[in-house]
Parts: C-alpha cells; sequence; structure tokens
C-alpha cells in the first residue's frame, strides 16, 4: 500500500505539468498550507486534546499555555480543539459551496454557448441580474427565508455566486464550439449531448478547475461572514465565523479567542488563492508561453 | 464507366444556400442541379469562395448557424436529406455519408486519444462494445498506414503530425464503411510528398469499400488524377459538369478554358502565364444575367440580361453559357 503510494509520488514527479508547477514557489507555499489545514482537519479527532463543545468553567479565557495552546474561550472550550474542528467546517463548507455553484453554473453556460440565439440570451440576462446583485445582501434575503443554518447558508452563497462559472463556461463553450473538430464530430453523426460532454465539456475543464480552486476561498468567507452575523452555523458548532462573533465581546480581555479564528479563515484562503493562482498559469499554455 | 446505365447515389435540385451577414445574404449556392452516381468519383473544381464548399457541407447539412438553406431538395438513397430532423440527420452523418476535412491539425479533439476517437464512430451508429470498436479502430489506423497502430492509438492527437493526423482522420471517418465520402481539400494543408500519398490512400479506399467519392479542390492536377467527372463552380453556379477528359480536352465554359489554360500554359513553354481578367463578383450582389460576362472575352448582349440554364449539350456534358457553340 505504501510502496504503491510511493510509486505514485515518483510518477507525479515526473509528470511534466506537476514539474512546472513545482517551479511555482508561492503555488507551492500555498499546496504546502493548505495541505497543513487538510491534515489538521483530517486528524482532528487524534491531535485534539478535548472535544470542541467541552465546557470547563473553571479554566474561562486562559490565555495561550502550554496546555491550551491557543487559550480558551468564555465557556473554558479549549480554542485549539475548536479551531481544528472548524477546520473540517470550512472545509467542507468551501468543497460544496463550490460543487453547487458549478453545478449550476456550467450546464448553464455550456447550454448558452453551445445552442446560442434565444437560449444563450436568456441566460446571460439571468446571469447579469444575479452579478449585478449585492451578494451578501441577496445571500441575507435567502437565510431570512430558509432560516438559519449550515445547509442553508450553502444554499444561499451558491445561489450568489455560481454566476462567474456561467460566464467563463459560456464564453470557452463559444471559443471551442466552432472549432474544426465540433463539425468533424458532428459528422460522424454525434448528438449534440456528447458532444456537449464528449468534446466540449472535457476541453474547457481547466479553466473551470482553476476558478473553483478560486471561488473556494470566497465561498469560505461568505459561509464565515453569514455565521458572523448569526445566520449560520448555530452554537456550539465550531465554526470559525461563529467563534469570531462569540469572541467579540472579550477582545480586549481575551484576544486569542478571536486571533485564531480568524487567522485560520486567512491562512485558508491565502492558500487556496496562491494554489489557483499557481494553477491558473499552468493550466492555461497561452500565459505559460507568452 | 461501363456501358450499363449508372444508378444515382445524390441527386441535387435547384439548391439555394445563402450566407446571412450584417451586409446582406451572400448567394454562396445559387439554383444549383447536380446527380452523382453510385460509385464514381466526382470532383468539384473552383475558386476560393465560389461555393464548392458550402455545396459539399450542405449535403449532411453541416453548414455553419448564419447559412440557410432557401429552396431545394438533396435526395440520398432515396431520401430528402433537408426534409429529416437533426436525430435522423445525426444517424446518417458518419455511418452513410463521411466528411474529410481540409485542415487536420484542428479537426481531431485535442483531448481524447487517436484510438477511441477514431472508435468513436463505431460505437454512435452501431452500439458496439468500446473494446470491440478499439479492435476494429486499429485496424482500421494500420490500413491507413499508421506506423504501430497499437501503440499509437493511445497517443493524444499533438503527438501525430499533419500527414498522420489526415490519415487518422480518414480512417475515423471510413471506419463505418460509409457509401458517400466527401473529402473538403484534403490535401491542402499537408505538404507535396504527403498529399500523394494522402490521395492514393483516398483512392485505394474508395476501391476497397466501393464508396462513391466527393472531392472538392482548386488544384486541376488533383482533378486529373483523381476523378471521374468533373463540375466546375463559378460565383454560386454550376456552369460546366463533364467527364474529366472532356474537362481536360474540349472544354465549353469560358471559365473552364480561362482555368485550364492558367495551368497548362506553362507546359506549352509560353513566357507569360495566362490569367483571367478581373476578379470574382461578390456574391452580395452578383452580376445581372451570366454571372461570369463581366470578365467574359466572349460576352454579349445576351449573356448580360440573360441567365444561362446548365443544358446537356452532348451526352454526359453539361454546360451553362449562350455561346457554346462558338465556342466549341
Amino acid at each position: 500500500m505504501i510502496r504503491l503510494f510511493v510509486e505514485k509520488i515518483k510518477l507525479l514527479g515526473n509528470n511534466e505539468t506537476f514539474k512546472l508547477f513545482l517551479t511555482y514557489k508561492r503555488g507551492v507555499a500555498g499546496l504546502i498550507l493548505l495541505s497543513l489545514i487538510v491534515f489538521l482537519a483530517l486528524t482532528a479527532d487524534f491531535i485534539t486534546p478535548k472535544r470542541f463543545d467541552e465546557i470547563d468553567p473553571s479554566s474561562r479565557l486562559l490565555p495561550p499555555t502550554i496546555k491550551y495552546i491557543f487559550g480558551t474561550d468564555h465557556m473554558g472550550r479549549d480554542v485549539f480543539s475548536r479551531v481544528v474542528y472548524g477546520a473540517r467546517i470550512a472545509l467542507w463548507v468551501g468543497l460544496l459551496v463550490v460543487l453547487v455553484e458549478a453545478g449550476i453554473g456550467v450546464p448553464l453556460g455550456l447550454l448558452g454557448g453551445f445552442y446560442g440565439g434565444r437560449i444563450d440570451k436568456f441566460i446571460s440576462a439571468i446571469t447579469d441580474l444575479i452579478w449585478a446583485f449585492p451578494p451578501i445582501i441577496l445571500a441575507l434575503a435567502i437565510v431570512t427565508i430558509l432560516g438559519p443554518g449550515l445547509t442553508n447558508v450553502v444554499i444561499a452563497v451558491s445561489v450568489i455566486s455560481w454566476a462567474p462559472y456561467t460566464r467563463v463556461v459560456r464564453a470557452k463553450t463559444l471559443s471551442i464550439v466552432s472549432r474544426e473538430f465540433i463539425i468533424a464530430a458532428r459528422a460522424i453523426g454525434e448528438s449534440s449531448l456528447s458532444i456537449i460532454l464528449r468534446y466540449i465539456l472535457p476541453n474547457i475543464l481547466p479553466p473551470i478547475i482553476v476558478l473553483a480552486t478560486l471561488t473556494i476561498p470566497s465561498a469560505i468567507l461568505y459561509t464565515t461572514a453569514l455565521s458572523f452575523l448569526g445566520f449560520g452555523a448555530q452554537p456550539p458548532t465550531p465554526d470559525w465565523g461563529l467563534m469570531l462573533n462569540e469572541g467579540r465581546d472579550y477582545i480586549f480581555m481575551a484576544p486569542w479567542c478571536c486571533v485564531f479564528p480568524g487567522l485560520f479563515i486567512t491562512l485558508t484562503a491565502l492558500s487556496f488563492n496562491l494554489l489557483g493562482d499557481a494553477l491558473r498559469e499552468v493550466l492555461d499554455p497561452k500565459l505559460r508561453y507568452g | 464507366m461501363g456501358d450499363f446505365l449508372p444508378r444515382t447515389l445524390l441527386s441535387i435540385r435547384d439548391l439555394r444556400v445563402y450566407y446571412e451577414t450584417i451586409r446582406g445574404y451572400v448567394r454562396a449556392v445559387d439554383n444549383v442541379n447536380l446527380e452523382i452516381y453510385e460509385g464514381e468519383r466526382f470532383c468539384l473544381i473552383g475558386e476560393t469562395g465560389c461555393g464548392k464548399s458550402t455545396l459539399a457541407l450542405a449535403i449532411p447539412r453541416l453548414l455553419p448557424p448564419n447559412a440557410r438553406i432557401l429552396s431545394g431538395s438533396i435526395m440520398f438513397k432515396n431520401i430528402d436529406l433537408l426534409k429529416l430532423s437533426d436525430s435522423e440527420l445525426e444517424e446518417i452523418r458518419g455511418r452513410d455519408i463521411a466528411v474529410v476535412f481540409q485542415n487536420p491539425m484542428r479537426s481531431l479533439n485535442p483531448v481524447l486519444r487517436v484510438g477511441p476517437q477514431v472508435a468513436e464512430p463505431l460505437v454512435a451508429h452501431f452500439k458496439t462494445t468500446w473494446r470491440e470498436a478499439l479492435v476494429s479502430a486499429i485496424k482500421q489506423l494500420s490500413r491507413v498506414g499508421i506506423p504501430d497502430p497499437e501503440l499509437r492509438s493511445r497517443d493524444y492527437p499533438h503527438a501525430f503530425s499533419g500527414g498522420m493526423k489526415q490519415r487518422a482522420m480518414i480512417a475515423m471517418m471510413t471506419t463505418c464503411k460509409p457509401s458517400l465520402l466527401i473529402a473538403d481539400e484534403p490535401t491542402t494543408a499537408l505538404d507535396v510528398t504527403i498529399q500523394a500519398q494522402v490521395l492514393k490512400l483516398i483512392r485505394e479506399l474508395k476501391d476497397e469499400y466501393g464508396l462513391t467519392l466527393l472531392l472538392i479542390t482548386h488544384n486541376f492536377g488533383i482533378v486529373a488524377e483523381m476523378c471521374d467527372r468533373a463540375g466546375v463552380m463559378y460565383a454560386g453556379k454550376l456552369v460546366e459538369v463533364s467527364n474529366v477528359v472532356d474537362i481536360f480536352e474540349s472544354p465549353l465554359h469560358p471559365y473552364t478554358k480561362g482555368l485550364i489554360e492558367c495551368v497548362v500554359a506553362r507546359k506549352k513553354s509560353k513566357l507569360r502565364l495566362s490569367q483571367i481578367p478581373g476578379a470574382p463578383p461578390s456574391l452580395i450582389n452578383p452580376p445581372e444575367g451570366c454571372r461570369f460576362h463581366p470578365r467574359c472575352l466572349y460576352a454579349n448582349r445576351k449573356c448580360v440580361s440573360e441567365e444561362p440554364q446548365l443544358i446537356e449539350v452532348s451526352k454526359g456534358h453539361l454546360v451553362a453559357c449562350h455561346n457554346y457553340e462558338s465556342n466549341r
């Protein structure tokens, strides 16, 4: 098992795209940082000294010590444990939001770009409309209708931010659809559906991957913002936004309650942005040689 | 051609294909009538922009979205292709009618390996399993002269040279053994030595599978080498149709004559290359009467006012000119 893994890594080392990626120092830094956060999230059950919701009234608002490396909050809960469990929520939410966004945005962009005409005009109009709305206000409106909760926040954030996917996918589809190999695909009798799925989608995958990496941080930021405002995760969930909100009252007495969740929000967003920027340059041959 | 009566495979009647542009309709194909017989090699010749590709691509309806087929019928094996729904047409494309395109560099899907790509039509049309289709695809690749086909079928198209891509393209288009193969300037993008090989391959496959070939070209050398019959197009009109020998030996239309003189003049060791005066007309506003009259040395008043019809002047030799008698 481990040998197989090592073999895979060796294979990856020979892959040209991966080699190229390694030359982007900031991208590698992003990848390492992200791997650390993912590692924390995956091993949360083993590395945290306490459970995230374990209350200890005798040790409230303690500053960072060896026992509580990030200190404790107003209910005596270990901030480090909560931050680590919070990584799970943040990553999961980011991934989920991106999947839902892409699930809405990519098919719409493909349809608009492929069929053109009235369908395209209709889809573009909706996209522009969503794009023109102040996102956080629309998200607040949706959460108000659906009620608070993490699931509803995921829905709200997805609804406000699928428009970039539609735009990018539509533009890329337009540039592919008039290429000769699409006409050749028609000439061998391919149906529209298989042209979209087997000819267009694989060709526009790189920009979608880049866009996904670059929208994960904004998805995380939006969800933590909504949680901070009290619409998202409810106590005692160790959501970073919620922790910021709870720590707000003690910010002068016990700044560690806010600093560490805030730091992790920033680091996570930063790691995705660094990674996304590097991926964009690696996956886009025009930027590479231009 | 023997003395048996050839059977019509494709019959185009009064076909008009216009392109919609902001400056008006471009009359790319205007009232064209054409018969193509089973098993023959037919060639469409003409300058760039005379509508030959439009005519050929109108048959499997692979025209760009701004093309409008305004009237006419295209009967293929007694089915009117223009009346078929999209899904009915999808069944015919690739199985009965295949197209080889001009630019092999851009005609293969860059993210699909060559083998599956060549196998694709079999899976799409005959519901063959991928495994079987791949075996046939590899056979087909070796048939078109790809060395080491088993290994190369796992390559992506970018690892193929231009000539190999065109071979792969031909393999893909002939896996289903279609009855009509349309080749739209299949060698224009290739260098000369490869051109000869690809043409030879098309000729061999034609004989092997008994397919009918519709070749589009602007090269008279290819016409002479590849075809039984030829049609000359000028400004969206078919001006002369005949067997290849007559096209070269006794062309009747002044345009055909001019074209041939441009090519063969050098062999008669004339110092100056002969040319047809003037430039092809705009197809948005083509000249009245005969479309060739502004450039024609023999034009008279009738040519300016009245459009000549394509008429059969001797067996199998059709020409659209008022003055063909005097041109003999």
